[in-house]
């Protein structure tokens, strides 16, 4: 029930993300999901060009803060923090169009019985920190466009040299021209360079591993970082759990946390897309709960896994 | 010389004929026994007839019509046997009168549940002519050492199992063994494991699972006696597995629209395995006016890890899949980082109101020893009763232990 | 290109303009603190020089003839707190010359805007409703750099802006067209103004339709011109950029033309926002005059002449490929 609600809700605001624009809905510019602002028609944009910009952003010089446009800042940057307070990890697992194609790019493989990449728990733990350095590159460079004087062709940085969405998405519109190489001078010519390789690398990322960009995801940090003030709660019974190990197997982003936590009851971390599938994979009853507030979304049970998990014809091997 | 050897033989020989014929009264009597019970039902024959091939082994060759492959243990995930065509038969014996089959030849301290094992395969040894070969994983001491007493090493797959199943290492290492069993199996059988096979063998077991779950439920609803239960559960594997789950379900349908009464008061049972015919603990249990209604034996609840669920349908996927399933989610004592298995017995103490948890220990099962005496203070920590009642292929201690079983229940 | 501090500002739209010469003229040289002498000097030199100064007229005169031509130099904006922006701009002459601030009465600045029609289909997009008269009125005044007048928009606009002189025969009229981005969160209505051009000047219009696209001037991309006048006279092309002639062009029987504006290799490794200024400049003989009608062209570098798709897609496919050979061969079991 939890995976079709899912299913439903990320083609629905996919479809929204996507197409929105053309039929009036514009949900603004302080998403936090990776819907792209390329993508022309879309229903509403990603926050990171806004917080890279230099109309609502960080590049902006001193002078333009303390006007309006220092207003405009602030009115973007609270709409962005009261989304990502309000549902918090739920626009990385349930909402964001890019995490949407991703899935399905897993879905295929599935489909073709093709198995999974695996990283070792070394090499896990040692990608998680690109996602903070892709943050910090791309906090850094708009600061020293609008304050050091580097070239204005280094604006938006994520967008034009890191994003994989931006060659991509806008292929659901026909649109074609980002997996180009802008020849004008050097500096276009090397994001677009990095943009269209990263891009492939990341396809390529994405079929054979599941979720594989979230694990660079700089938005996911900043959603992680008010999850602590969000509703949105992710609790584990420790004395519940009986270490089978569900959740660590099922998880998309192989997170170990949920598995290993053995006193705390809080487990969302840092990857987590609070995609619940570890709760619906739990055969203990009331081991993980997710919350919204006082009320309980959801509840692992033994009853709930057994009937997600068999599927109802079964050919004799 | 020759005529000394020879007479040794004919010895040998009425010696066997003669504990087999108890054997197979033991086996008779207990059977008859639940016949005669006031809660017997006739769909209970199927499963009664099914544990009569622990004795007859060639009962099962005929029913399931395939190559079968022995195992001691519950680790090797039996959907992989399915899918490679092989029928997986679980080694273990509860008779007391078969242990005097190999007795002289083993250790006193010696686990009985092994010993009665090894006298079985002794007794049948003639007939195990389609068993060619053997899984065993490397549980405990006894279970190492038991292909070399059994001198089946030349056909037995060992599997080394890690211990230590929390880190990477460990998890990498059992996913070796598995695909180091996968090769064997097909070297034996002929034939390569195919994902579509070991798919629907998933799915299979899952069917399974969920019926298993429905007869869990109706005797933690204490509308199923422990006896019954460990009947259904005990003839896991002696069919072929579809046709067992449908006579599960079959049960459960009969059980549920009788509407029965509530029993006596439940207690959890943990501890070293109980095997058919060896239901003396369960016997002297009812006895003492209480009931078995939950437990975490590996030959009854825990007989397999229960449900697999897996996100990675790819052939490596679901070897991974079984393989962390059967390797974590195992209550075995035998693992060093195996404290959260006893989270397990609390939720259910909890969620079902049971008061107290009897450790069962069979003499010279030392990881189930040393279990019983961490999980002691835990227990009373909480408030709960705990009884640990070490014992033996004897019934000479019945009346010893149903004295002590009659002070628990009335704690 | 490197920014002058002054004269540029980091906002997009017009955003920062290329170096441009400043005047020749010292005008500064002149008011600085002098001894008694030197201001007899002065004033004898004023004397004899009057009648001279006199009998010129009213007029452009500088040195007694008249400017070339007349055009609108944009040059900085400046951002008001409550998100207004102001542009300013400058009057020239011919190439570089800047008119004397004694002048600044012979000028007429008219402007106006072409509002957003409403309800607003996309929050940058101009639904054009060209009010078909009535112009504001700027006033010319007088600064360090010479003659210049200012605009204010509080919201999103495009502004027409024109600049009508005379200087003897010749009639001058100067005309630019460009987005201008305020950003004031309660914008004022925008009214039709009072002022008309004059009658019977020839204009000069990018046309034949205007759109959204055609506010981010690019260079490789062909804009058609059309010139309306009432003479059928013989008209000269030319189109000027940093003070150089760089092409003449015809004008066809129907009065438009085209011109394609080439890349600038300077321009192209300047930021997307930067701009260089490109006047086209039509002289026309009347009956009884002489017109010289230009339009400054903001020239942004080319946004997708530069994009190479072929490059791209193979690029992509290579490293598709490569990734998916390290991928599967790395892989240790059975991969399927």
């Amino acid at each position: 029930m939890v995976t079709n609600l899912r299913l439903l809700t990320q083609h629905v605001m996919f479809l929204v993300l996507t197409y929105g624009g053309r039929f009036g809905i514009s949900l603004g510019s302080s998403l936090p999901c990776f819907s792209c602002p390329y993508v022309l028609g879309n229903g509403g944009t990603c926050y990171l060009m806004a917080l890279q910009g230099n109309w609502w952003g960080l590049q902006m010089t001193w002078a333009n803060l303390m006007s309006v446009m220092g207003l405009q800042l602030l009115t973007h940057l609270g709409v962005f923090i009261l989304l990502v307070i309000i549902l918090n990890k739920y626009w990385c697992g349930w909402i964001c169009p890019f995490g949407t194609l991703q899935d399905w790019l897993t879905y295929l493989r599935r489909w073709w019985g093709i198995r999974e990449a695996q990283f070792s728990w070394l090499t896990k733990d040692r990608l998680k920190v690109i996602k903070w350095i892709l943050l910090a590159y791309t906090l850094l460079i708009p600061l020293l466009i609008a304050h050091a004087g580097w070239h204005y062709d280094l604006h938006l940085p994520f967008c034009r040299s890191i994003c994989p969405a931006k060659p991509l998405m806008p292929l659901f519109i026909g649109q074609t021209r980002h997996l180009a190489l802008d020849s004008t001078n050097t500096v276009t010519l090397v994001f677009s360079i990095l943009s269209v390789s990263i891009a492939a690398g990341m396809l390529v990322g994405m079929f054979f591993k599941e979720r594989f960009f979230c694990l660079f995801c700089p938005l996911l940090v900043l959603i992680h970082i008010f999850r602590n003030v969000s509703p949105v709660r992710f609790e584990k019974n420790v004395a519940g759990c009986t270490g089978c190990g569900n959740c660590h197997r099922m998880c998309p982003m192989d997170i170990r946390d949920v598995h290993e936590q053995k006193t705390d009851k809080d487990v969302i971390s840092e990857d987590c897309l609070l995609c619940m599938t570890c709760a619906e994979a739990c055969p203990e009853d009331e081991v993980l709960t997710i919350k919204f507030f006082k009320w309980r979304l959801f509840s692992s049970s033994r009853k709930y896994m057994t009937r997600r998990f068999t599927k109802k014809k079964v050919s004799h091997g | 010389m020759d005529k000394e050897n020879k007479m040794s033989d004919q010895r040998r020989q009425r010696q066997l004929q003669k504990i087999g014929r108890e054997t197979q009264a033991e086996f008779e009597s207990t059977r008859s026994q639940l016949q005669q019970r006031k809660d017997y039902r006739p769909e209970w024959d199927y499963f009664l007839d099914l544990l009569m091939r622990l004795f007859y082994p060639d009962a099962l060759q005929v029913a399931v019509d395939k190559p079968v492959v022995e195992h001691l243990c519950n680790q090797a995930p039996f959907e992989l046997f399915h899918a490679m065509g092989v029928h997986p038969a679980r080694l273990g014996s509860g008779s007391f009168n078969v242990v005097r089959v190999s007795s002289s030849r083993l250790p006193v301290l010696m686990c009985p549940y092994l010993k009665a094992t090894m006298g079985m395969f002794e007794l049948h040894g003639g007939s195990r002519l389609d068993r060619l070969y053997h899984v065993v994983p490397t549980t405990c001491d006894w279970v190492v050492k038991f292909p070399e007493m059994a001198d089946t090493v030349q056909t037995t797959c060992f599997l080394e199992l890690p211990h230590l199943r929390e880190d990477e290492k460990g998890q990498k290492r059992w996913l070796e063994e598995i695909y180091g069993l996968v090769r064997f199996l097909e070297h034996q059988t002929g034939r390569k494991l195919k994902r579509k096979a070991l798919k629907a063998s998933v799915q299979t077991f899952m069917h399974a699972w969920e019926a298993v779950g429905r007869l869990i439920e109706l005797r933690r609803r204490r509308l199923l006696s422990g006896i019954w239960f460990m009947v259904a559960i005990n003839s896991f594997l002696l069919d072929p597995i579809e046709i067992w789950t449908e006579h599960v379900l079959k049960l459960l349908d009969a059980i549920q629209s009788d509407s029965p009464q509530p029993l006596h008061q439940g207690l959890f049972l943990a501890g070293s395995p109980i095997v058919f015919p060896n239901f003396k603990l369960l016997n002297l249990i009812e006895a003492a006016g209480m009931d078995v209604c939950a437990d975490d034996l590996c030959t009854s609840e825990r007989i397999w890890p229960g449900g697999v669920c897996y996100d990675n349908s790819s052939c490596h996927g679901l070897l991974k899949t079984l393989a962390e399933r059967y390797h974590r989610a195992c209550i075995c004592p035998t693992f060093a980082d195996n404290e959260r298995r006893f989270n397990s017995i609390f939720n259910t103490l909890e969620q079902h109101r049971i008061r107290g948890v009897v450790f069962h220990v069979l003499k010279g099962c030392h990881p189930f020893d040393i279990e019983s005496f961490g999980l002691e203070p835990k227990l009373k920590q909480k408030g709960y009763k705990f009884l640990r009642i070490e014992t033996d292929y004897v019934e000479e201690d019945s009346r010893n232990i149903l004295t002590r079983l009659e002070a628990f229940s009335g704690i | 290109m490197r920014r002058s501090s002054k004269q540029t500002c980091k906002l997009p739209g017009i955003g920062n303009r290329l170096v441009f010469k400043r005047s020749l003229i010292p005008i500064n040289e002149f008011f600085k603190p002098r001894s008694s002498f030197d201001v007899s000097i002065i004033w004898i030199v004023f004397i004899l020089l009057w009648p001279a100064m006199a009998t010129s007229g009213s007029d452009l005169e500088v040195g007694g003839l008249c400017p070339q031509y007349v055009w609108i130099d944009c040059a900085q904006q400046s951002r008001h707190k409550n998100g207004a922006l102001t542009q300013y701009y400058h009057i020239s002459h011919n190439a570089d010359i800047r008119p004397d601030c004694l002048d600044a009465r012979d000028y007429k600045v008219l402007y106006r805007f072409r509002i957003r029609s409403k309800p607003k289909k996309h929050p940058y997009g101009f639904d054009l409703v060209t009010p078909k008269e009535g112009y504001y009125s700027s006033p010319v005044l007088c600064g360090k750099d010479g003659l210049y007048f200012t605009i204010k928009s509080e919201g999103n606009n495009i502004v027409e802006v024109f600049v009508v002189a005379s200087c003897g025969r010749k009639q001058f009229l100067a005309h630019v067209i460009h987005p201008i981005f305020g950003k004031a969160p309660h914008e004022k209505p925008v009214q039709k103004g009072a002022a008309q051009l004059p009658q019977g000047l020839p204009r000069l219009r990018l046309g034949p339709k205007f759109s959204v696209r055609s506010m981010y001037m690019q260079t490789g991309r062909a804009y058609r011109f059309e010139y309306m006048s009432k003479y059928t006279t013989a008209k000269s092309v030319s189109i000027l950029e940093n003070q150089q002639h760089m092409a003449s062009l015809t004008v066809s029987d129907d009065g438009t033309f085209a011109y394609t504006p080439p890349h600038d290799p300077k321009l192209d490794r300047s930021g997307p926002y930067d701009y260089k200024q490109t006047v086209v400049l039509v002289e026309e003989t009347g009956a009884k005059r002489e017109y010289a009608t230009t339009h400054t062209l903001l020239l942004h570098r080319s946004y997708l002449s530069h994009n190479r798709l072929n490059p791209g897609l193979i690029l992509f496919g290579a490293v598709f490929l490569a990734v998916s050979l390290i991928v599967v061969f790395n892989r240790k079991y059975r991969w399927i």
